[in-house]
């Protein structure tokens, strides 16, 4: 017979007892692995909330005094700005607006005009016409709206977000009478690549085609920010856009850059909108964290005083083999076959529990520690444990809450956990049974049998 | 031959020094029945110990065969008592959970008899000391003290060791089996040439031995030859 078959069957040799350590060490095992679990669940999901997190940090001029105009930012600030520490990177933007002519050719169909609104900005007049759909809008029958244009390094719209390129290319910085036009506009005008249009009497190719990203249309027309700023008569950028290498640094980017550029700037960033998204999810983190080593080391204490009690009942038997020949190596391989097995035991009916409980346990931790709904509910459709609060979302978007971004954390029970189980399981048996090892050691076997 | 010199085994009990074995000397020769009597405390069972390797004296030496078993280090000694040595203890030590085949088994595993082999030998041993059949696969406590007690000398005798060292092996059981279990001993040194050393209480165990030693407050104060 084996080492490893004996303490196979030493482990159960009071069957009851051997039963109810398995139980109890079971429970706390499945509870090991519901924390472990739940923590995984919870960092890949913060993980892709941190990935989802708008990090802009958006600089413009602040509105001046009546009678006065705003200065326009430098392409200086602009260095300066990609230069502090923590900024991924950072896009002069030249906002302006198109229209049709008053009167003229182009003035297709002679319907009321929305005019361009705001006291700055490039402005400029265009062959196409706008792809919002008014009726969508709400507005009158026949009325045309402006189309926005921006100038940026053409990996952003007018707004600073990504443009997401569905046809052709993005726009280079040769591209000096190129630009990316949406599809709602490339669509209302029939345009595809390689076709072109005016502006600012210029004409223009279209080298790429846009997602529109929204009702009212994110991108408009896009060309290079030298472009815009020449032909649209500007002397400086709108405002500069900035991205924050992570959102854990987007307040202090955002309060640099406000140091940098002084009062006469605005600066703006989403951050409530990230702490709160990201601060729940890493409480969460951090009590699962804390959960999982609490119960591994209640899981090691078990093991310990059971195989402790266990040495000390048998410490006549550990005499006798030692007597007979056994080797201390050989009788603490023996007691830690018996750990591996009550633990390896205990695991198989702790998966089980961690079946059952992870999911609840993370659902119980995400919805107590995530942003609660100012109205005190559920948002209609959102999952179970998920809460609302409304704040506006970056650059100006759609309201955006920070636990839609978070949604639902689900955690599942998969071969990465059995694998994390049964390592788990090595852990605690180690660890409970090196002082019984230590025990055994010191086993004197003529002490033991001077006392028959 | 066992050869004992001047052997003193100290200890440290209630602040004071205790002799045990308070240099004890003596010499068995091999193929030798030999018994050691004398009161509790007398200190045989302490000098048992020490010829066992199971503890170390504080003064003298042990040789076995020219083998000067105090000198060896903790691990040559687990290599002596596994090769050289066979225990039988008054309260068998027997594992209760492994059958008494399994029980016999234990000592070649530890020397590392191939697994395929031990089940025989240790099925001869026990059928050697008179145990065969159904009784071979019970748990100690299904067999009697008796049965016991020829499993712990079947166990003691698996490696074919050249001394057996018995710890009142008579001493739990009635006189009929006592009396079984000393001829099964006293065969052992007749057919396998083996040296015993038997510790007793009992003057009708010592008379069957060959030499018997009687010990008082940790001296042997007298030597008896068979037949002197």
């Amino acid at each position: 017979m084996s080492v490893a078959v004996r303490g196979i069957r030493n482990t159960f040799r009071n069957k009851i007892r051997g039963g109810a350590v398995v139980l109890v060490l079971a429970i706390v095992i499945g509870l090991t692995l519901s924390m472990l679990v739940a923590n995984e669940a919870v960092a890949a999901r913060l993980e892709s909330v941190r990935s989802k997190l708008d990090t802009t940090v958006t600089a413009a001029p602040a509105f001046a005094p009546k009678g006065e105009d705003t200065q326009p930012l430098t392409a200086d600030q602009l260095t300066a700005i990609r230069g502090l520490d923590h900024v991924a990177s950072a896009t002069g933007i030249v906002q302006g607006m198109l229209e049709a002519p008053s009167d003229g050719e182009d003035d297709k169909s002679g319907g009321p005009r929305v005019s361009i609104a705001g006291p700055s900005g490039a402005k400029g007049t265009t062959n196409l016409e706008s792809g919002v759909d008014a009726a969508a809008m709400g507005a009158p029958a026949g009325v045309k709206f402006p189309i926005m244009v921006g100038g940026t390094d053409g990996t952003v719209n007018a707004r600073g977000q990504a443009l997401d390129i569905t046809d052709g290319r993005a726009l280079q910085a040769s591209d000096t009478r190129g630009a990316v036009i949406s599809d709602q506009l490339a669509k209302k005008n029939g345009l595809s690549v390689g076709g072109t249009f005016t502006a600012f009497d210029q004409t223009f190719t279209v080298v790429g085609i846009a997602a529109s990203g929204g009702t009212f249309d994110d991108v408009g027309v896009v060309m290079t920010a030298e472009t815009l700023m020449d032909l649209g008569d500007q002397s400086g950028y709108t405002s500069i856009v900035a991205k924050a290498d992570d959102v854990a640094n987007l307040e202090a980017v955002k309060t640099k850059i406000g140091e940098l550029l002084g009062g006469a700037v605005e600066v703006h960033a989403e951050t409530e909108t990230a702490l709160q998204a990201t601060q729940g999810l890493e409480t969460v983190e951090r009590i699962t964290r804390l959960g999982f080593l609490i119960c591994l080391f209640c899981a090691a204490v078990i093991v310990f005083f059971t195989l402790a009690l266990t040495v000390r009942e048998r410490r006549k038997e550990v005499g006798v083999l030692k007597a007979i020949g056994a080797t201390t190596r050989g009788i603490v391989g023996q007691f830690g076959v018996e750990a591996v097995t009550l633990v390896l035991a205990a695991t198989i009916l702790g998966l089980g529990v961690a079946a059952l409980t992870s999911n609840v346990i993370a659902d119980v931790l995400v919805s107590t520690n995530t942003p609660a709904n100012e109205a005190g509910g559920k948002m209609p459709g959102m999952p179970a444990g998920a809460k609302a609060v409304r704040i506006a979302g970056p650059g100006g978007g759609e309201p955006e809450s920070a636990a839609d971004l978070i949604g639902e954390v689900t955690a599942g029970l998969g071969w990465d956990t059995l694998g994390l189980g049964a390592a788990t399981a090595l852990v605690i048996a180690v660890l409970g049974a090196a002082a019984p090892a230590w025990l055994i050691a010191r086993v004197r076997p003529a002490e033991v049998l001077r006392g028959e | 031959m066992l050869q004992v010199k001047d052997v003193v085994k100290r200890f440290r009990s209630g602040g004071e020094d205790v002799n045990a074995v308070d240099g004890v000397t003596f010499e068995v020769p091999a193929a030798t029945f030999a018994s050691i009597v004398g009161s509790s405390g007398s200190g045989k069972s302490t000098l048992l110990s020490l010829m066992g390797a199971l503890d170390a004296p504080t003064s003298g030496s042990i040789h076995l065969a020219g083998t000067e078993i105090t000198a060896l280090r903790p691990r040559e000694q687990v290599a002596y008592r596994r090769a050289r040595i066979g225990f039988v203890f008054q309260q068998y030590n027997l594992v209760p959970n492994l059958t008494a085949v399994e029980n016999v088994m234990l000592p070649l595993e530890f020397a590392g008899v191939k697994a395929g082999e031990r089940r025989g030998r240790a099925t001869e041993l026990l059928k050697m000391v008179g145990l065969s059949g159904q009784k071979l696969d019970r748990l100690p406590g299904k067999l009697s003290g008796g049965e016991q007690q020829r499993v712990s000398i079947a166990r003691s005798l698996a490696n074919e060791p050249e001394l057996i060292l018995a710890d009142e092996p008579t001493g739990n059981l009635d006189s009929r089996n006592g009396k079984r279990i000393v001829t099964l001993l006293r065969d052992l040194v007749v057919a396998r040439g083996t040296t015993v050393v038997v510790v007793t209480h009992d003057r009708g165990v010592a008379a069957k031995a060959d030499m018997t030693f009687s010990m008082r407050d940790g001296k042997i104060v007298h030597t008896r030859m068979k037949g002197s």
